[in-house]
């Protein structure tokens, strides 16, 4: 089995933990997020060809600056989770911002984004304009809900595809 | 010359000065070519030079971590494999300083290896720490292991995982046998993390002696020993000491210096790095306390930690692939098989006692013995002795049981009953028959009974004519046994005293005193018993019956009173049972004051002479 560092990066408040808490089953308590800054969990994933896929998540603590984030974290990773709020659209705008920070820091990294919250229809903020503009730039971006569980398997496994790719 | 010729020797012209032209460019450097060449093309010449050289090459290889050994493996064995074949006692020779201390250390440390298990199996189970430990463990609520781990532990490694330092990737995981270990992967990354985490919290800018080097959780520690390209995580229970951080740092040494290559290529597959595996193992090091060195008690509760562990994890459930076991049982074998033989031994040195004393005992005779088992679970036996014995003897069972100490479920002694010709046999059954006093002593002579002493005339007279016969006796004597008639002599003697004392006194001529009668018939009494006492005892005696007067009267007149009052005493005492014939009256005179009279002086008495009676005077 491959192991791969896989990190998560998005806002205050967009989703990622319970996102990671739906997808995989935790090891460690989320008090560590607000001491360490991050949180570890795994998750294994087969892949269509038979490979075993065990995902290392970095859960980091949300931020809207990476500067604001240890970049130590970051390190090594083979791909990113690039999570936005969908019912407030200033996140997407961070995590949009985010990513150019990795990629400044990490290189050019495989990463999959998500918009989150997608169960609160009617909140929903991010135009559909928005989101096909995101596609349009071959950008891998899913509209996701922790609370249902819609999209995140799917996301995962798109991650871990371009990661092994 | 010919055109043709001038030709040719134009042609050659140039090429000799082409020599020469090239003899001046490079004449010094076709020189050091063909010595080249000839360095080359001479084995001699290039064995010489490579082996000015060989000895130093090898030492930069080695020092530059190549594979050296690895290249010259097969070729160092084939030649020693050829050495030996050709020559073996080269080999045994070179060996031989070596061979024997190699050959005691493996032995010494089997047998101290045996001991400490053996050790340790028996104070596992019946030691009264072990009780104790468990006790705490019942009351705690933790595993028996971890109490054994808590008191004898000074420190033990118990995983070690390897962590590459960018990703916090995990690259290999040891772990003890029985330790639970939680997801590698996820503790490496977050190690990584933390370690980050501090390292950019408490470090200066650019500090690379920066790096988190231990972590202390309870009782456990972890030890993170980094490298550039990965961090050796171990953690360890107990207090270690500061030495082995160098050993951990010299495994970690050993992975890079063996295996540097792959550990830097790590991309996230750890089946790359398996062969790490048995290196990172090497960091499983231990130490007890010395009292449980003292009592090796840690390897054997380690066993049951590991047993416990695995039992749990449902990965064990065979107890007996344990050697320790095995040794437990054959020592338990050895144990009952010598208890056994011991018990066997006094049990038949017991029996040939018993035997011994029976055969010498008069009357009894064994014919046979067995033994019985008592329990199925017992070495202890029932013996079971069958013979015979003549019922005049009835010391056996005390003899057992008095002098050999058997308890009444380990012996039975079976004997029928018959009749032994043995002397003393024929003695104790005529003893038991005739039941003579002490006095009398037995003897068979030629198959009579004959008894010497003396008895009682009782006694004699009670056999007198009425003896039965006993077995093989064909006749029993008791002529040569004395009567013993001393008591009869003494009552005789007694009596005659007694009689002695006896006065018959007068008031007057013819009246008598008026306890007279009396006196008479105690007389007469005694005279009865004083007679059928001389009988037994064949005494001849003779009741003399002497008057006395006083002088009142005269002689003339008082001796035909005296005779009257004898006659009246004699007839008196007849008539009360005495014998006639035996009684003589005798005149005693006159007594007292001349002419006067005296009450004392008229009065008969009666003494008892022994002899033949006289003729009546």
């Amino acid at each position: 089995m491959i192991s791969k560092k896989i990190c998560m990066v998005g806002d205050f408040g967009v989703g990622k933990s319970s996102t990671v808490a739906r997808y995989v089953k935790n090891a460690f308590s989320d008090k560590y997020q607000t001491t360490v800054g991050v949180k570890i969990d795994t998750k294994e994933v087969s892949l269509a060809d038979d490979t075993e896929l065990k995902m290392v998540l970095w859960d980091i603590a949300g931020t809207d600056n990476l500067k604001q984030m240890n970049t130590n974290y970051l390190r090594g990773a083979s791909g990113y989770l690039l999570v936005a709020d969908g019912t407030r659209a200033e996140t997407l705008e961070t995590a949009l911002a985010l990513k150019k920070q990795i990629e400044a820091v990490a290189g050019n990294i495989p990463f999959v984004g998500l918009l989150n919250k997608a169960d609160l229809v009617d909140d929903w903020e991010i135009p559909d304009s928005q989101y096909e503009g995101l596609l349009v730039r071959s950008w891998d971006f899913y509209k996701t809900s922790a609370l249902d569980g819609d999209n995140i398997e799917r996301a995962f496994l798109a991650l871990a595809h371009k990661v092994m790719g | 010359m010919s055109q043709s010729q001038e030709t040719e020797a134009t042609a050659i012209a140039p090429l000799s000065e082409i020599e020469e032209l090239r003899d001046l460019i490079i004449g010094r450097e076709a020189q050091v070519l063909a010595d080249l060449r000839k360095r080359l093309d001479d084995p001699q010449l290039r064995a010489e030079e490579l082996a000015g050289v060989l000895v130093e090459t090898i030492r930069i290889s080695q020092a530059n971590g190549e594979d050296l050994a690895g290249a010259i493996e097969a070729p160092v064995q084939a030649c020693i494999k050829q050495s030996i074949e050709k020559d073996t006692q080269f080999f045994a020779d070179a060996l031989f300083p070596v061979m024997g201390p190699a050959i005691r250390k493996s032995i010494t440390e089997a047998l101290k290896s045996l001991v400490q298990s053996l050790n340790a199996t028996v104070d596992n189970n019946f030691s009264a720490q072990s009780f104790r430990w468990r006790l705490e463990a019942k009351r705690s609520g933790v595993t028996f292991g971890e109490v054994v781990l808590k008191h004898t532990l000074v420190y033990r490694v118990e995983q070690v995982l390897l962590v590459q330092r960018d990703t916090g990737l995990l690259m290999q995981h040891a772990v003890r046998p029985d330790i639970a270990s939680k997801d590698g992967d996820a503790v490496s990354a977050m190690l990584t993390a933390i370690q980050d985490f501090v390292r950019d919290s408490f470090s200066a800018e650019g500090d690379s002696a920066g790096d988190l080097a231990s972590i202390d959780v309870g009782e456990q520690t972890v030890w993170l020993i980094n490298s550039p390209q990965a961090t050796m995580a171990c953690v360890i229970r107990g207090l270690a000491p500061m030495s082995l951080r160098a050993d951990l740092q010299g495994v970690m040494e050993g992975l890079f210096r063996s295996h540097g290559t792959l550990i830097n290529e790590f991309n996230g597959d750890q089946d790359s790095l398996l062969v790490l595996l048995p290196l990172l193992e090497q960091c499983f090091k231990y130490e007890q306390t010395k009292s449980a060195q003292q009592e090796g008690v840690v390897e054997g509760e380690f066993s049951e930690l590991e047993d416990s562990k695995a039992a749990s994890r449902g990965e064990y459930s065979n107890i007996f692939t344990k050697p320790a076991v095995y040794v437990f049982l054959l020592l338990t074998v050895v144990l009952i098989i010598a208890w056994s033989a011991w018990v066997h031994r006094a049990e038949n040195e017991k029996k040939d006692r018993l035997l011994s004393i029976l055969a010498s005992e008069p009357g009894v005779l064994v014919t046979g013995f067995e033994w019985e088992d008592i329990d199925w679970y017992r070495p202890e036996r029932r013996l079971v002795v069958r013979g015979l014995k003549d019922p005049v003897f009835n010391r056996v069972d005390r003899l057992v049981k008095e002098q050999l100490g058997y308890a009444d479920e380990r012996i039975d002694i079976q004997m029928h009953p018959y009749i032994s010709l043995d002397e003393s046999a024929q003695l104790q059954r005529a003893k038991k028959y005739l039941q003579p006093p002490s006095s009398v002593q037995l003897h068979i002579i030629n198959g009579h009974l004959m008894a010497t002493g003396s008895v009682r005339p009782e006694w004699f007279n009670r056999w007198d004519g009425k003896l039965l016969s006993l077995p093989n006796i064909s006749s029993i004597d008791l002529s040569q046994l004395k009567i013993d008639l001393s008591i009869e002599r003494q009552e005789f003697d007694q009596l005659r005293t007694d009689l002695q004392e006896h006065v018959f006194y007068f008031t007057d001529s013819k009246t008598v005193a008026k306890n007279f009668l009396a006196t008479a018939q105690r007389a007469a009494q005694k005279l009865k018993q004083l007679h059928a006492l001389s009988l037994v005892l064949g005494q001849t005696y003779t009741v003399q019956l002497t008057a006395y007067s006083d002088h009142v009267g005269g002689e003339a007149l008082n001796a035909p009173v005296r005779r009257l009052r004898g006659e009246m005493v004699k007839n008196l005492l007849v008539a009360e049972g005495a014998l006639s014939s035996l009684i003589a009256v005798l005149d005693g005179g006159a007594e007292g004051v001349e002419r006067s009279a005296d009450f004392s002086a008229r009065r008969v008495n009666l003494a008892v002479v022994l002899g033949e009676p006289r003729e009546e005077e």
